[in-house]
């Protein structure tokens, strides 16, 4: 991928040099080789230095990942690599507020064995504050890819097990062996329950959030105290979860709080006020028509890319001529879509600074999403905003990112067309100090060719016991499936969800679970392998829970 | 443009409905529920309170009602419900005192405007009967139209938690889990236990802030929660059925000195009611809903009337979304099982209630200084004829049936078009035991038929 069409403008004597004094040896990685130069030169290119500021054709230049020089006109230094990129359009690479992406899944420990569902360990309550996103660090997941695919140079990363995964990472997206920009900062905390094990509900992580804190907070002061003198006192006992959340109780370190539907960004806020932590909201939905509390809280926001599908909405025309209920509904729904759709122009109008986080959004098509915001009001600027300077602001590194200008890191992309104007591909991004070349289209995920097609069993881990069945699986159509859903309890009744369309190889469907007046919508969201998946289900408002399985047989 | 015009529509309409305005009801009987009926009675609402009951009161400014021929009573109060809440059961452990349905509220569950359509105007949202010592519970005004989750919460109410008695909790973690409590013996015990350990929870941190201690005792919420129910800070209320049960929880609280008790469903109350008078227990009753379950089958629908006369405070309680719509005709049903009086019954769901939520110095009533929570009825409430006309809340019309359209959902779902009931009723099954039978993730069982209470 990393671009090997550049043009040497001459060998320097002392790469000569080097080459002579290599010890020979009987075997190379070329692999390991390191590039040639470390050195890149784009000449006339379109670039957008920051949001507002007028683009120009100019040259920059790289050395070591950070942005050397860049100027109107200037002379390629003897060393670089040439870059095609003539009259191509320049910015800095987009930053991401939060990612799960490049973190390897925390497998759930079979091993610890649970006496009291009430009384888990912090490991099984999803209570980690302690664990690094760094150390579970993944520098070859399609996740990257799909960042650096949709211009992503810098993404904040987390795990995403349980209310309090772990604290995150500052990355660059190369998936290179040292990505780190800042670590240890920032805590991820979310809604999300332990499934059979306390907490399950968000009654609970609320409680539980309160708890940790308090607890924290006294052990912290009470530490100190026996540090100074320990003389008549009792050891202090911290956990390293308690240890962990030192900062956040200090407010060195932000909180960054998935609130993936409007009542959790009302639900974190009031967390955040009664604790009085430093938060950023993450995964935020519509919220254009509640923009007066999100000024007067000072909501730091973090918008889902995504913004609606209007080919979800299926109009039946039969129906709407002769049904007056289906066609009031139908306008209250259009109504709803199209403020929708003006959400991030809402805010913009409120004055109210936002960035975006990828986790949770349709990143293959995100510029399409972006245009689709500013066709609905939102000015071109604050897109390219959101996407670059606030979040580096949001994140506490400007002083890295977010520009292109002399000394911060090299973090770029590079489109054919004017990104906040028109349909534009991304041709290149260049982060951690290498350069990528995107094909075509989109990048192919690593994982597409996985095939679901087969018999699979799956269990879901409810607060009531494990609920067993299976999948019946069978492509209908190329990248299309059926799946029938046969619980083990009742098989006379299976649910069939018709279309399924794998991404790469996550698998997520949809179906609303009816019987006798009541109606539970169900999500499911999952990861294959090649004989094994697993992921959640959302069951409605009661909670998210983890469903996994294996591939029993294949089709004949 | 027509979607223009609809929006316009929409926010027009609760604009109107969030503007204060002085409300003056015009020549309806009051049904004051604390100082008699009054015919031909005007009564004026102004900055969310009662500002005057008299006969014609004049208001140059106020917006007229014309209630000639009308009822006027103050709003229904349900003391059991599990509407507007996105949790109701922390079913992962028997002691769950630290959890806070109030932290779940759902302001957009359509269930709120049908119950305003059916003159109730506060709700009490409960945590469900999962566990022994359940969440504490939210006091719920039903400010319809209004987004934030805590517009709901009707400030400075007194807190509340669900306690649970017998099948429930004992079926959860005993058989579910294999863990105490099993039987009601040990049931008994989750309380002793749990009170005991507040009680050193509370000496711990009082020997702390006296210096005695040096290290501070590692918090709790639960414990903290507890302790909060021994001075007597929170009232108690408990899911209940059996008498002999129910003898047995006042037995515990005598022991740790605790009397505000509310017992819910209480089905076997008739046969304990002096006692339960003597103790100043509380007694929230159904009309006339039992076996659905083997401790629910000795019940009576004199119940209602049979505690009423013994001396107890008795309410009627819907937990459940369509119940909830018309508790007018559930407090009806006791005059027909128990000859109460009008005003008996419309106790039940008014003044009664609030007792039991300790808010009867606010509402409950029609009186001057009251909030103005106003439900205006089409025909006497307890006749079967009776239609809700006009629903008030803090002076504000939340329910006009004049204005009452097809589609009053708050959110909606832009990507998905269901129809307005199902989509409102994502979750929400407003039951007692919502989220503990996960079994119906795939089979269907549906709690709806009842038998979960």
């Amino acid at each position: 991928m990393k671009i090997l069409t550049c043009v040497w403008r001459k060998w320097s004597l002392a790469s000569i040099i080097c080459l002579l004094t290599i010890p020979v040896v009987s075997q190379v990685d070329y692999s390991q080789v390191p590039n040639p130069s470390n050195c890149y030169f784009f000449d006339n290119v379109m670039i957008h230095e920051a949001p507002g500021k007028t683009a120009y054709l100019g040259d920059l230049t790289i050395r070591n990942g950070l942005i050397e020089q860049i100027s109107r006109n200037h002379k390629a230094p003897f060393d670089a690599i040439k870059v095609k990129a003539d009259s191509m359009h320049m910015y800095a690479g987009f930053i991401d507020v939060l990612s799960h992406a490049g973190v390897k899944k925390v497998e759930k420990k079979e091993s610890i064995k649970v006496k009291f569902p009430g009384m888990p360990p912090d490991e099984v309550a999803g209570i980690t504050p302690y664990k690094l996103a760094s150390d579970h660090y993944d520098g070859s997941s399609t996740g990257l890819e799909a960042l650096r695919a949709a211009g992503f140079t810098t993404s904040q990363i987390s795990m995403d097990n349980g209310m309090m995964p772990g604290k995150t990472a500052i990355i660059n997206t190369s998936g290179n062996q040292n990505p780190l920009i800042a670590d240890h900062l920032n805590l991820f905390s979310q809604f999300k329950g332990a499934g059979q094990y306390y907490p399950s509900t968000i009654i609970a992580v609320i409680a539980k959030w309160k708890d940790l804190y308090n607890q924290s907070k006294n052990q912290q002061s009470y530490a100190a105290t026996y540090q100074k003198n320990a003389n008549g006192m009792e050891r202090p006992d911290p956990s390293k979860s308690m240890e962990a959340l030192y900062d956040v109780v200090n407010k060195k370190s932000t909180v960054f709080f998935k609130a993936n539907k409007k009542l959790n960004v009302y639900r974190a806020v009031e967390l955040r006020n009664d604790l009085n932590l430093n938060m950023v909201l993450t995964s935020v939905p519509y919220v254009g028509d509640i923009t007066d509390y999100l000024a007067k809280e000072r909501v730091s926001i973090a918008l889902n890319i995504s913004t609606p599908d209007t080919s979800k909405v299926k109009v039946d025309s039969t129906r709407l001529a002769e049904d007056k209920e289906y066609a009031g509904m139908l306008k209250r729904q259009q109504t709803y879509l199209a403020a929708h759709q003006q959400n991030a122009a809402d805010l913009e109008k409120a004055n109210i600074k936002f960035a975006f986080s990828s986790a949770d959004a349709e990143l293959a098509k995100m510029q399409d999403h972006i245009l689709s915001m500013i066709k609905h009001g939102l000015s071109p600027e604050a897109a390219h905003k959101a996407l670059t300077t606030y979040p580096a602001e949001m994140l506490g590194v400007n002083q890295l990112v977010g520009t292109l200008e002399k000394g911060k890191l090299a973090q770029i992309v590079i489109t054919d067309k004017a990104y906040f104007k028109e349909k534009a591909k991304i041709r290149m991004v260049f982060t951690g100090q290498e350069l990528f070349e995107m094909a075509g289209e989109t990048v192919k995920s690593k994982a597409a060719t996985v095939d679901i097609a087969g018999t699979w069993s799956y269990s879901v881990d409810t607060p009531d016991g494990e609920q067993k069945g299976l999948f019946k699986i069978a492509e209908t159509a190329k990248g299309s499936y059926t799946i029938v859903l046969v619980p083990d309890d009742s098989p006379e009744d299976p649910e069939t969800i018709n279309e399924v369309k794998p991404n790469g190889n996550k698998v997520d469907f949809s179906f609303v679970m009816s019987e006798e007046g009541f109606t539970v919508p169900i999500d499911v969201s999952t990861t294959f392998e090649e004989k094994s998946f697993s992921g959640s289900l959302q069951f409605g408002d009661f909670g998210s829970f983890p469903i996994k399985g294996s591939l029993l047989k294949k089709p004949e | 443009m027509k979607y223009l015009i609809i929006s316009i529509f929409m926010s027009v309409w609760f604009n109107a409905a969030i503007a204060q305005k002085d409300i003056l009801i015009k020549n309806g009987t009051l049904l004051t529920i604390t100082d008699g009926v009054k015919e031909q009675t005007d009564i004026l609402l102004s900055n969310g309170k009662i500002k005057s009951i008299g006969k014609d009161l004049a208001a140059p400014n106020a917006k007229i009602i014309d209630a000639e021929g009308m009822f006027v009573m103050p709003g229904i109060i349900d003391a059991h419900s599990h509407i507007a809440i996105d949790a109701v059961n922390e079913a992962t452990n028997p002691v769950t005192a630290e959890v806070f349905v109030g932290d779940a509220i759902d302001p957009y569950d359509i269930a709120i405007y049908r119950a305003l359509a059916g003159g109730v105007t506060i709700s009490h949202a409960m945590h469900g009967s999962a566990n022994a010592i359940g969440g504490q519970c939210e006091t719920l005004k039903h400010r319809w139209g209004e987004s934030n989750p805590k517009a709901f919460v009707m400030e400075d109410a007194p807190r509340t938690i669900k306690f649970a008695l017998g099948e429930n909790p004992m079926r959860v973690h005993g058989e579910g889990k294999d863990i105490a409590p099993r039987t009601r013996m040990g049931i008994e015990q989750e309380f002793r236990r749990s009170f005991e350990g507040a009680k050193r929870y509370k000496q711990a941190w009082a020997s702390y802030h006296s210096g005695k201690t040096k290290k501070p005792p590692t918090y709790s919420l639960r414990m903290q929660t507890l302790a909060d129910i021994l001075d007597g800070k929170i009232i108690i209320h408990c899911h209940s059925y059996r008498a002999d049960e129910i003898l047995m929880l006042m037995n515990v609280l005598s022991d740790f000195g605790v009397n505000k008790i509310v017992f819910q469903h209480v089905n076997e109350g008739f046969k304990i009611a002096p006692e339960l008078a003597e103790f100043g227990a509380h007694a929230s009753v159904f009309s006339d809903w039992w076996a659905y379950k083997f401790e629910v089958y000795y019940s009576t629908a004199y119940n209602a009337a049979i505690l009423s006369k013994n001396g107890v405070i008795t309410s009627i309680n819907s937990d459940d979304a369509g119940l909830i719509r018309h508790l007018y005709h559930e407090a009806a049903k006791t005059q027909r099982y128990g000859r109460l009086s009008d005003n008996e019954a419309l106790k039940l769901i008014t003044i009664n209630p609030a007792i039991q939520l300790g808010i009867d110095d606010r509402v409950g009533s029609l009186e001057t200084n009251k909030e103005a929570d106003i439900a205006i009825f089409k025909n006497h409430p307890l006749s079967v004829y009776a239609i809700p006309q006009m629903t008030i809340v803090d002076g504000v019309i939340r329910f006009d049936i004049n204005e009452d359209m097809d589609d009053m959902r708050m959110e909606i779902n832009p990507e998905m078009m269901l129809p307005a009931f199902y989509e409102q009723n994502e979750g929400h099954e407003d039951k007692c035991m919502q989220g503990v039978h996960t079994d119906h993730h795939h089979n269907h069982h549906h709690s709806h038929s009842h038998h979960q209470h």
